[in-house]
């Protein structure tokens, strides 16, 4: 493994691909630092811009952005109280009373450290398990494939939102999305309706681009006063102390493990990750009355809980080419633009970019430490622009992103459509992650079904006479059982007490 | 005293997503003839039909639609900790819905505009118009900013990335 990191590092590396990574970085953070942009967002309008660079460029640039995006939502969250993407959400919680008493600068620094130990933490052990795992994963069949499918897409509905019905619903219907098009099997055309632009099926990105960053743009105009920033506090510029960082030690290395772990698990990222890593410091923490009104512990805990799914996201779609959340959805769109086709066989084939890949990821931790230090003091202007006159620009850039998928406005129809899509769901409380991450397995899903019932002689019995889906299949079924239970409990945790259709006290 | 919490507009979209859920998997069911290679429901027990996973897939959404929709009428009236909504949810009511309203023609005259006026010139008039919808009264910046993103896009796609942008039919 060494040597595959030193070969890959050696044949990718460049000046171009670091300066890449490094501008990828900037952007993301500043991107991530405006309220309103989230991280998913932010890759997804800047990823048609990659689909015209080489692989050198492109991947690093897009992986500089997702993790200066994750980062970059601390900012406002620390200093006014707003997180810039929801993965800075439990942030806030310590974040910006620290800013009120003063400690802005020492809400930032422990951000950043926070955030560039779990991300390097999280790195490693990407690095350590991916090959192995695809060792494993090359041994997987139609049959395996199929259910890790299912199980994936499943447990992504589980846990996007409130209700597992409604994921499902979204999930289901993101993979009839998918149908249309070309049947991967006999050629025929599937619901194209005679228009000759669905004949290539329904393109990701603009629908990715439209139901994130336009369904976030409905939602913002929502509000009465768009952009009312509460004023930024200076206060008093104190640096983190060692002392004070090594105290804190502990409580990011145990948030880093948390968030590696749910980052690992397709449809957990960031933004579950910074609650668990949040809620686990504060149970274990030897001052929990302090949480809630300006802890560092509190903000090192949220922030490398967060950063540390960065690369653990990066796990389940390497190897079996399912994206653990939103973002690497996205990125796994971009990828096989670049004709990279994640899955076991990536390491075989392209082993080199894929390493190369790796040293970029650990050399974008170390520019993270660098810019985030000098960059600290001018934070607080990036956050001052206003929202009003920023998510126009946006409306420009996701437009001019989605025609440059193909150069064809029907990628900017399928963009409107998803953006409305996408606002109506969230309106509704339908998780949008298992629509796209659907949409996005719907062909692979289909493919692994219909060969594994075409091949087998016992026909569906097949999942569970095979060992390795069987145990899959136990796993889902155990899975949608808690997901089932977690509902109900919580159906009866609300006592049954009966309120009035409005709601009345 | 207790939080409000707003029962009745979690019960109606619970049954709008579920009425939709269940539309749609039916219109998909009934497409099925006329859309996919002239197959017949019969496919669902031909696993090489290019209808076979639509039917698994329209079957199912109507399955879970009628869940939500039992469910959902089962608790109706009763206060669900897990399901209602709170305060900080996108699916609380909206504060300005004309502002909504305006943004989302905006959207929508912006798509026809471009293959009408071309990206640059809608690209200005949309950031003009639709700062001004959210609020933005600073007509100075504002008219800046209208001319700087879109020819800086067009630069970025176009002279630096090669891409060609929408040109409109009149100019």
């Amino acid at each position: 493994m060494l040597s595959d990191l030193f070969n890959g590092i050696t044949s990718f590396f460049g000046l171009i691909a670091i300066t890449s990574a490094f501008l990828g970085l900037i952007a993301g953070i500043v991107i991530g630092a405006l309220p309103g942009l989230t991280a998913t967002m932010t890759v997804a309008v800047l990823t048609p811009f990659t689909f015209f660079m080489e692989t050198a460029i492109a991947l690093p640039f897009l992986l500089g952005i997702y993790k200066g995006a994750i980062y970059g939502g601390s900012i406002p969250a620390i200093l006014i109280n707003t997180p810039g993407t929801n993965a800075a959400a439990a942030t806030t919680l310590d974040g910006y009373p620290l800013s009120k008493q003063g400690h802005s600068r020492k809400a930032l620094e422990i951000s950043l450290y926070g955030s560039v130990i779990a991300d390097m933490a999280g790195t490693m052990v990407l690095i350590a398990v991916t090959a192995p795992l695809a060792a494993i994963a090359i041994k997987f069949s139609s049959p395996e494939f199929a259910i890790l499918f299912i199980f994936a897409l499943t447990m992504i509905a589980g846990v996007s939102g409130r209700s597992f019905a409604k994921g499902l619903i979204g999930a289901t219907i993101g993979a009839l999305i998918g149908c249309i098009g070309l049947d991967p099997m006999s050629g025929h055309q599937r619901f194209t309706f005679g228009v000759p632009d669905l004949t290539g099926g329904i393109s990701l990105v603009p629908v990715l681009i439209g139901m994130f960053a336009l369904s976030e743009i409905l939602i913002q105009s929502e509000r009465r006063v768009i952009g009312a920033i509460s004023s930024v506090t200076e206060g008093v510029q104190k640096h983190l102390s060692l002392a004070e960082l090594r105290a804190n030690l502990v409580t990011i290395f145990r948030s880093t493990g948390i968030g590696i772990f749910l980052g690992a698990l397709p449809g957990l990222g960031a933004e579950i990750a910074c609650w668990v890593a949040y809620g686990d410091a504060k149970r274990t923490s030897k001052n929990p009355g302090l949480f809630g009104k300006g802890s560092l512990e509190g903000v090192a805990a949220a922030e490398s809980g967060n950063n540390a799914t960065v690369p653990a996201t990066l796990i389940p779609m390497l190897v079996f080419g399912i994206p653990g959340d939103t973002v690497t959805a996205v990125l796994l769109g971009a990828f096989m633009a670049q004709g990279l086709l994640p899955g076991p066989l990536l390491f075989q084939q392209h082993s080199d970019v894929i390493y190369g890949l790796f040293g970029i990821l650990l050399l974008t931790n170390v520019l993270l430490l660098l810019f985030g230090l000098v960059a600290i003091r001018s934070f607080r202007h990036v956050v001052a622009i206003p929202q009003s006159i920023l998510l126009p620009c946006v409306t420009v850039l996701c437009f001019a992103g989605a025609y440059a998928v193909s150069s064809n406005l029907f990628d900017v129809l399928v963009l409107l459509i998803g953006g409305f899509a996408g606002y109506a769901m969230r309106k509704t409380g339908v998780p949008i992650p298992p629509f796209v991450i659907a949409l996005l397995l719907a062909p692979p899903l289909e493919n692994a079904l219909r060969q594994s019932l075409l091949f087998s002689d016992d026909g569906i019995l097949i999942f569970i006479t095979r060992p390795i889906s069987a145990a899959m299949l136990a796993v889902l079924l155990v899975g949608c059982g808690i997901l089932v239970w977690r509902t109900i409990a919580a159906r009866r945790k609300g006592g049954g007490r009966s309120v009035t259709p409005s709601g009345a006290e | 005293m207790g939080a409000t919490i707003n029962t009745s507009g979690h019960v109606a979209a619970n049954l709008a997503v579920s009425a939709f859920g269940m539309l749609f998997g039916i219109a998909v069911f009934l497409l099925v003839p006329l859309q996919v290679g002239g197959e017949d429901y019969r496919a669902i027990a031909n696993v090489q039909s290019p209808a076979f996973f639509p039917i698994l897939l329209s079957a199912a959404v109507i399955v879970f639609s009628a869940i939500l929709a039992f469910s959902t009428l089962r608790n109706a009236g009763r206060h669900d900790a897990d399901d209602a909504l709170h305060t900080g949810d996108d699916a609380r009511p909206i504060e300005a819905p004309l502002k909504v309203v305006g943004v989302a023609a905006c959207l929508v005259l912006y798509y026809f505009a471009l293959s009408l006026i071309g990206m640059i010139a809608a690209s200005i008039i949309l950031i003009l118009v639709m700062s001004y919808i959210m609020g933005f009264r600073n007509f100075w910046i504002a008219g800046l900013v209208a001319a700087v993103i879109p020819l800086s896009i067009y630069f970025l796609f176009e002279k630096t990335l090669y891409v060609l942008l929408p040109e409109g039919r009149l100019f």
